[in-house]
């Protein structure tokens, strides 16, 4: 199992629920994979916890009530059981739960980016497979995540995985770009940028499978007029190097 | 000090296992279970959810929606990954934190709150000794922190912001801030004692 510093270095942040989505989305694919990250985000999520123990303070009376009346109103989940993929893949029944639980947070994190991402609006089919890429990159065992602030505001993380020949982006939280005018994305070799897609007009963050990555330097986002330029037009907001840590 | 500390230790642990053991029966059903268990947490999740939300109300509908979370999810507990208390109030956190960040979404704003004014002062505290206890065990240790690792760690959980939010706070770069919240966490989990069975 392949991990980078960087993928490691999430997992404080992790347990403070101090992620955005995407960033939240691409370490919890990761984790899952990783045996070691799952023991120090365990420990870390407990530490975390113990913060609580901080923060006594006396509810209304009448809030036992409420919620006694609420849990009587309200069934209960029946015991999780993992899809079958998933369980051939895990080792000890135990694991189960929680391999479950990683893969619908992952999966509920990116409903949530491709709802950002625009998907709603393709097929749900085209959409379903995408996803389902974009899941298998986050969790391939050599995924490098590598992750730049946008001037201006957002950020942008890459989770590459070389054996893939491929990348995940992930941006978010970007300002509106102005009117008539979107962000686009550049697969940067040396100093030549080789445009990688463009955002819909006004849209502030998207999530990009993109193939073709392997000796590409870095990734670079501008803001250039909604149809897109053959070559960067404005100064580069952000650039992410993909080599490896 | 050691011998209290100790003593502390094995006070948390009896909490511990009832905790763990309540949780267990109320993946069954049992009704009266979950308000022992209820009774056992809901000052700290209330607690956490109006450090967090800060508005007394809101925080009781998050506090309230999280105990239904806790009722209605029981069975997905899996004590090998860590206690119950901690597996209630990690749901209590992201419920809070998510409050926070919806409202920041949909008012389209920034919240601008200085840092200091997260450590707001501690009002109807319960006053039972083993609050007290817990609390100072938790205070002493955030003491044994770097001041950047304990600025980012509280402003992260008790003040609700994403690591990029306390990284502009705090005026430092992306990459020091995550390090301080993970070296930060290391450092307080040794102090506590955390030990997760898996």
């Amino acid at each position: 199992m392949t991990t980078t510093p960087d993928v490691h270095s999430l997992a404080g942040a992790f347990a403070l629920d101090a992620l955005d989505p995407p960033e939240r989305a691409a370490f919890s694919g990761h984790v899952a994979t990783c045996e070691a990250c799952r023991i120090e985000v365990a420990e870390l999520r407990e530490t975390a916890a113990r913060l609580a123990d901080d923060t006594w303070a006396t509810p209304p009376a009448r809030m036992r009530e409420a919620v006694m009346a609420r849990i009587r109103a309200t069934r209960q989940e029946a015991p999780s059981r993992a899809p079958a993929h998933e369980r051939s893949r895990a080792p000890r029944p135990r694991r189960q739960s929680w391999r479950h639980r990683t893969g619908i947070l992952v999966a509920a994190s990116f409903l949530a980016v491709a709802g950002v991402a625009g998907y709603m609006g393709v097929q749900a089919q085209q959409a379903k497979s995408e996803q389902a890429r974009i899941e298998a990159l986050l969790a391939a065992p050599d995924a490098a995540m590598h992750t730049t602030s946008l001037q201006g505001g957002g950020h942008v993380t890459v989770v590459t995985s070389q054996a893939r020949n491929a990348a995940v982006v992930l941006m978010s939280e970007a300002p509106p770009p102005g009117s008539d005018r979107a962000y686009q994305l550049w697969l940067i070799r040396g100093s030549t940028p080789q445009s990688a897609g463009v955002l819909a007009a006004g849209q502030t963050g998207a999530t990009r499978y993109l193939t073709g990555v392997s000796g590409v330097d870095s990734l670079g986002v501008t803001n250039e007029p909604a149809t897109g330029s053959a070559q960067p037009t404005t100064p580069i907001l952000g650039q992410v190097s993909l080599q490896p840590a | 000090m050691e011998r209290r500390l100790f003593l502390l230790r094995g006070d948390e642990r009896r909490e511990g296992v009832d905790a763990n053991e309540l949780l267990r029966a109320v993946a069954l059903g049992d009704e009266a279970a979950f308000g022992r268990l209820y009774d056992l947490v809901a000052a700290r999740v209330y607690g956490l959810a109006k450090r967090i939300v800060r508005d007394p109300a809101q925080a009781e509908e998050v506090a309230q929606e999280v105990m239904v979370e806790v009722w209605r999810t029981a069975s997905r507990f899996d004590p090998s990954k860590g206690s119950a208390t901690a597996w209630v109030f990690t749901i209590a956190h992201r419920r809070s934190v998510d409050r926070v960040r919806s409202e920041q979404a949909s008012a389209d704003r920034v919240r601008r709150i200085a840092p200091e004014s997260v450590e707001t002062p501690y009002d109807e505290v319960a006053d039972e000794a083993e609050a007290r206890l817990e609390r100072q065990q938790v205070r002493r240790c955030l003491q044994h922190l770097t001041g950047l690792q304990r600025e980012a760690i509280m402003l992260a959980y008790y003040g609700g912001y994403t690591y990029s939010e306390v990284s502009r706070l705090l005026n430092a770069a992306l990459p020091t801030i995550k390090t301080r919240m993970r070296d930060g966490l290391i450092r307080l989990r040794d102090c506590l004692g955390v030990e997760v069975a898996a």
